[in-house]
């Protein structure tokens, strides 16, 4: 194409469709209001893609109702409480520097944890007096050895009416921000540690070792995980009520769908057919674009609309160039190494080929599929190649590999690259950052994804949705996030390079990453907060070494590492032959650190312990690691996360799993062959995976729901809405932490 | 409103609080020594501490040219009889790791005397106030020879006291090092108010012993059990001692220290868990101990010191709560019934039996 020339517009008719499809079927979060006479949810965390904990039945639902009447009044009376007798901000009595309350706190996992402090933890020393009010006595924090000395006032303490006192051990939860833009530290009570009013009796008096069990990594998997001993009753984090309030509403009219479909399976087979059940749930992009003319060619099966998908919908693959034909693009799902279930699902390797098209959408020109595609079929090895001239097989190959790449984008783009990427930082944040102002930046955006992952674990992954829908086993899906997982580092990443103007998926992530990166530098350098980090710095410094002492193998897979690396490990002529696309990807220039003789992914921030060593590098390191935390947890977990309505929502389209049918072309067999989709069990269930995923939401960043988004943040995004939805982008639709 | 919009009420206030913590230390330590005379004078016959000792009978001269402001008890060069008793606290087993005592009596006799003297080994105390001492009587819970586990490990400080006052076999009671550790008053005819602390050192330099070594801190300051393998019998001290004095006397120093009040003292000169700065309260020699003669078991038992026997001016400070550092020595003071009343239950019942040279451990 000469320079000056203007690559041409794509199909407008498709675009007006396309477009009207969109706004008809984009998700607002305020319908699906939850009726009065819906039963109701137990708790988010009570969600099950078999049946949910609900209330249905009528003496339940009314038990339920004088609960909530309850609750109601429980609350109200929580409140007046809180304005008879205040907490105030306020030391009462002389505190002595002779008298004094000391301890030591640290982490409290047997055999990992035991001696590992918990520094700068604040702490509270409270008496509560015979009437109800409350006396604030001492207030301080834990050194780095985690130990700590509270000076108070003996006779204070000890005066006749003090009924009880305890140490209240508090963490910094998420952050408020006011009006005025000040940054408040939320410390939330953690614990509280009763003190003997008679033992307190002057001098010191040693509370001794407290062990919290306190954002504890779990042991009993490589991933960095963390415990959670009782998803109702004992978790490092909280849901916000507001979250679980609208989570309910939006949930149980997707719920009541799937149980009236799982109801007649089970009564009354035969009744339901793939066509009805699609047409209970709302309808999705693809659906709605179904021309309803059965002549007319159906775009959403062409080959611009798969080219387009893969670019800008759910999937916003990798494009790598061909290293044999660098005018093709190439993606490619492999699941050969995995451990797989190889009689019921057709899960072959496959390799798709585009080239670009004039106007900047790739186009499809060749699919090769490695494996079985009968269920008779048994060669692991044997490759099936085809092209638009294929036809109907043509048509079939794309199905699968719409399928391949929706279980590649919600294993690793979804699950593994963002949710548990975002929780191996959420997890180091809230062990160690507390005063330095890092921690206001951060633990916003890193609230609820512990739990909402603890949830997945339960219903997606293991035994949950994805392998009970696909070839997967339990371990091969372990095997793929371990090793995705080991792909993923925050070092000198940056989205993905756009291929053309009409990559508006790299676009906008490269917009946003623009955005997040100049907040995240704004917010290091302001100068309160710079002089305050650098004096916390050893909050960052233990923040890295959690990061990088549990972080998983770094991974390349053998057919990468021959052809990009050379005998040292380090990239060769393969990798500066440039066919390798190095956005959205690990540096493989970088030096990994070792941890007990193993190379791992995620990089050290700093080495210093200390603000006298922190150099120019470890500050750049800070603003790199915070704007990718940033990105991951919001736009690319919204990406990945909303789209699965459009790219996952009609069953025939696109599933998570396809079977290998009774036909005699197997997986290749059309679409109306109800052999190869899902089974309508797993079929309902992927519908209201989908509708559950994208339909519901609540924590956006221009909602700021909980008001615990820094209002610039807000502002600089809300400064580019205008370039965003020239992108087919709405900013309203980004979450502000991983939370679904 | 503020407090100085009305004084007399502020004042009234101040003054009902002083009363009221007079009034819970008074009760606190009375109904704790109605406690200590019902149970442990009484009915067991014992001290509260430190039973297991031996008395000696010699004399005391003070020195020719003490170096301090004088107090007119203190004559230079002036010598009086004299009672000293040592003790264990608080098994009834010399060969246990224990805090040593000496007690001091200025006169021959069993309990009258103008000025008596009780000090333990280590620098500074287990405990600092009656509300601190009434949670190590709490926290006792002795067992097997293991005891006040839960008392060091809430009070650091009084673990530091156990650790500085503990002595694991010394070789004889006169070669310790004891100390009042709590100060005292001190009047002298300049009428400068200042506070005392004693000493009692051997009057020869020689190396102390019993002091804990680095492997006995590494026990926990509530294990007092003999070691393993130990061949010392349970009155191995007493014995030794009593053989010490039957090759000749033997020679204490008592020293003291003096610190001048002022207005801007704080609280913690008076704290019996801190030492004073040598340098700037250099002990001073006040006169010297001749032990000539040991006392047998009933003599020695049926002594008693008390801290009434002080001349004005050199007695125990005024104590206003029972978290005053002084309140210690006040709750000393009142217990006098509880050491009378041991004597009469002696007298009553019968002498407490001696401590055999058994394999009785540990107790
Ligand atoms: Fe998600």
């Amino acid at each position: 194409m000469a320079k000056n020339e203007k690559p041409p517009k794509p199909n407008l008719k498709v675009r007006d469709e396309y477009r009207e499809c969109h706004q008809r079927t984009q998700i607002t979060f305020r319908h699906n209001q939850r009726k009065i006479w819906h039963p109701r949810l137990r708790s988010y965390n009570h969600i099950e893609f078999h049946r949910s904990r609900t209330y249905g039945g009528f003496l339940a639902r009314l038990g339920l109702f004088f609960l909530e009447i309850y609750d109601g009044l429980k609350k109200g009376y929580q409140a007046f409480h809180k304005w008879l007798f205040p907490q105030r901000d306020k030391i009462y009595g002389h505190p002595s520097a002779d008298t004094v309350v000391s301890g030591r706190i640290t982490f409290g996992q047997k055999q990992k944890d035991l001696d590992v402090p918990i520094s700068n933890m604040h702490l509270e020393l409270w008496g509560r007096a015979y009437w109800g009010g409350y006396r604030k006595l001492s207030q301080g924090v834990t050194d780095r050895d985690g130990r700590f000395s509270l000076p108070y006032d003996l006779h204070y303490a000890r005066r006749w009416w003090m009924r009880r006192i305890w140490l209240g051990i508090y963490h910094t939860g998420h952050e408020h921000f006011t009006e005025r833009v000040v940054r408040i530290p939320d410390y939330t009570l953690f614990t509280k540690v009763p003190i003997l009013q008679g033992d307190l009796v002057g001098t010191e008096m040693d509370l001794n070792t407290i062990q919290l069990f306190y954002w504890e990594y779990r042991q009993d998997t490589p991933l960095p995980r963390v415990v959670i001993r009782d998803h109702d009753k004992d978790t490092p984090d909280q849901y916000s009520p507001g979250r679980l309030a609208a989570i309910e509403k939006q949930f149980i009219p997707i719920e009541l769908i799937k149980v009236k479909h799982l109801d007649m399976i089970k009564f009354a087979p035969g009744k339901l057919t793939y066509e009805k059940m699609q047409a209970d749930y709302p309808e999705n992009l693809t659906s709605c674009l179904k021309p309803k003319n059965p002549d007319t060619p159906d775009i959403t099966r062409g080959d611009d609309w798969f080219g387009e998908r893969m670019m800008n919908g759910m999937y916003a693959s990798d494009f790598d160039r061909d290293p044999r034909n660098p005018d093709l693009y190439w993606i490619h799902y492999h699941w050969n190494s995995y451990d797989k279930n190889p009689h019921y699902y057709a899960m072959p390797d496959v390799d798709v080929w585009f080239r670009l098209k004039p106007d900047g959408l790739p186009l499809p020109v060749r699919i090769t599929l490695t494996g079985p595609l009968r269920a008779d079929d048994s060669d692991p090895r044997a490759k099936h190649t085809f092209t638009p001239e294929d036809g109907a097989k043509w048509q079939a190959a794309k199905r699968v590999a719409r399928v391949s790449g929706a279980i590649y984008t919600e294993v690793a783009h979804h699950f593994a690259g963002t949710h548990l990427n975002v929780e191996q930082y959420a997890i180091a944040a809230f062990r160690n950052l507390h005063l330095s102002p890092i921690a206001g930046l951060l633990k916003s955006f890193l609230r609820s994804v512990v739990l909402v992952n603890h949830t997945a674990d339960r219903i997606l992954v293991g035994n949950g949705y994805i392998t009970s829908a696909c070839a997967l086993t339990p371990k091969g899906l372990d095997q793929v996030v371990m090793n995705v997982m080991g792909t993923l580092d925050w070092k000198h990443f940056k989205p993905m390079i756009p291929l053309s103007e009409a990559h508006v998926f790299a676009k906008a992530a490269n917009l946003y990453w623009d955005i997040v990166a100049q907040y995240v530098s704004d917010y290091i350098e302001y100068p309160p907060y710079h002089e305050r980090i650098l004096e916390h710095w050893y909050e960052v410094y233990r923040f890295s070494e959690d990061a990088v002492n549990h972080s998983v193998p770094a991974f390349l897979c053998n057919f990468l590492r021959s052809a990009l690396l050379d005998k040292s490990g380090k990239p060769g002529p393969g990798h500066s032959a440039g066919w390798y696309q190095t956005g959205n990807r690990m540096n493989l220039n970088d030096d990994r650190p070792v941890v007990d003789g193993v190379p791992r992914a995620v990089s050290r921030i700093t080495m210093a312990k200390e603000r006298e060593g922190v150099t120019d590098a470890d500050l750049a390191n800070l603003k790199q690691v915070c704007t990718y935390i940033i990105f991951q947890a919001t736009f690319g977990h919204t990406w990945a996360n909303s789209k699965q309505y459009d790219d996952i929502g009609e069953v025939k389209y696109c599933s998570l799993g396809l079977r290998f049918g009774t036909g005699p072309d197997g997986v290749l067999g059309p679409e109306s062959d109800t052999s190869i989709a899902p089974d309508l069990t797993r079929a309902t269930q992927m519908m209201w995976w989908s509708n559950m995923l994208s339909r519901t939401g609540y924590g956006f960043i221009t909602a700021n729901e909980d008001k615990d988004v820094s209002p610039h943040m807000i502002e600089a995004l809300e400064k580019h809405r205008a370039a965003f939805a020239d992108l087919g982008f709405d900013i309203d639709t980004i979450q502000s932490r991983t939370n679904i | 409103m503020s407090k100085q919009s009305f004084p007399l009420l502020s004042a009234l206030r101040t003054w009902l609080v002083r009363t009221g913590n007079r009034f819970v230390l008074w009760l606190y330590t009375g109904v704790f020594n109605l406690l200590l005379t019902i149970f442990g004078s009484i009915l067991a016959r014992t001290r509260m501490s430190h039973n297991n000792g031996i008395g000696a009978v010699g004399s005391f001269r003070f020195v020719d040219n003490p170096k301090f402001p004088l107090h007119p008890f203190f004559e230079p060069g002036k010598t009086m009889p004299c009672r000293i008793r040592h003790g264990a606290a608080s098994f009834h087993d010399d060969a246990m790791r224990a805090v040593r005592s000496i007690s001091i009596k200025l006169a021959d006799t069993r309990s009258a005397s103008p000025f008596d003297l009780e000090l333990n080994t280590g620098v500074v105390a287990l405990f600092w106030s009656a509300a601190s001492f009434l949670r190590f009587a709490k926290y006792k819970k002795t067992m097997y020879g293991i005891q006040y586990h839960q008392y060091y490990r809430n009070y650091p400080v009084g673990a530091r006291g156990a650790y500085a006052g503990l002595r694991r076999n010394p070789t004889s009671f006169d070669n310790l090092h004891y100390y009042s550790q709590t100060p005292f008053w001190y009047i002298a005819t300049d009428n400068v108010k200042r506070y005392v602390k004693y000493r009692v050192v051997p009057a020869e330099e020689v190396p102390e012993s019993g002091l804990l070594d680095d492997y006995e801190r590494l026990i926990e300051p509530g294990n007092q059990r003999i070691l393993p393998g130990e061949t010392r019998s349970r009155n191995y001290l007493k014995e030794a001692y009593a053989r010490r004095l039957q090759q000749g006397p033997v020679f204490y120093k008592v020293q003291l220290q003096l610190h001048t009040a002022s207005d801007d003292d704080s609280m913690e000169i008076f704290n019996c868990c801190r030492e004073w700065d040598e340098a700037s309260h250099p002990w001073m020699d006040l006169g010297e101990i001749r032990a000539e003669r040991a006392l047998d078991w009933s003599e020695s038992t049926l002594m008693l010191f008390s801290m009434n026997n002080m001349p004005k001016g050199l007695d125990a400070l005024p104590a206003y709560s029972i978290f005053d550092y002084n309140s210690l020595n006040y709750m000393r003071k009142r217990s006098d019934i509880a050491r009378k009343a041991r004597i009469f239950a002696i007298k009553l019942f019968g002498m407490p039996p001696e401590i055999p040279n058994d394999d009785n451990r540990n107790q």
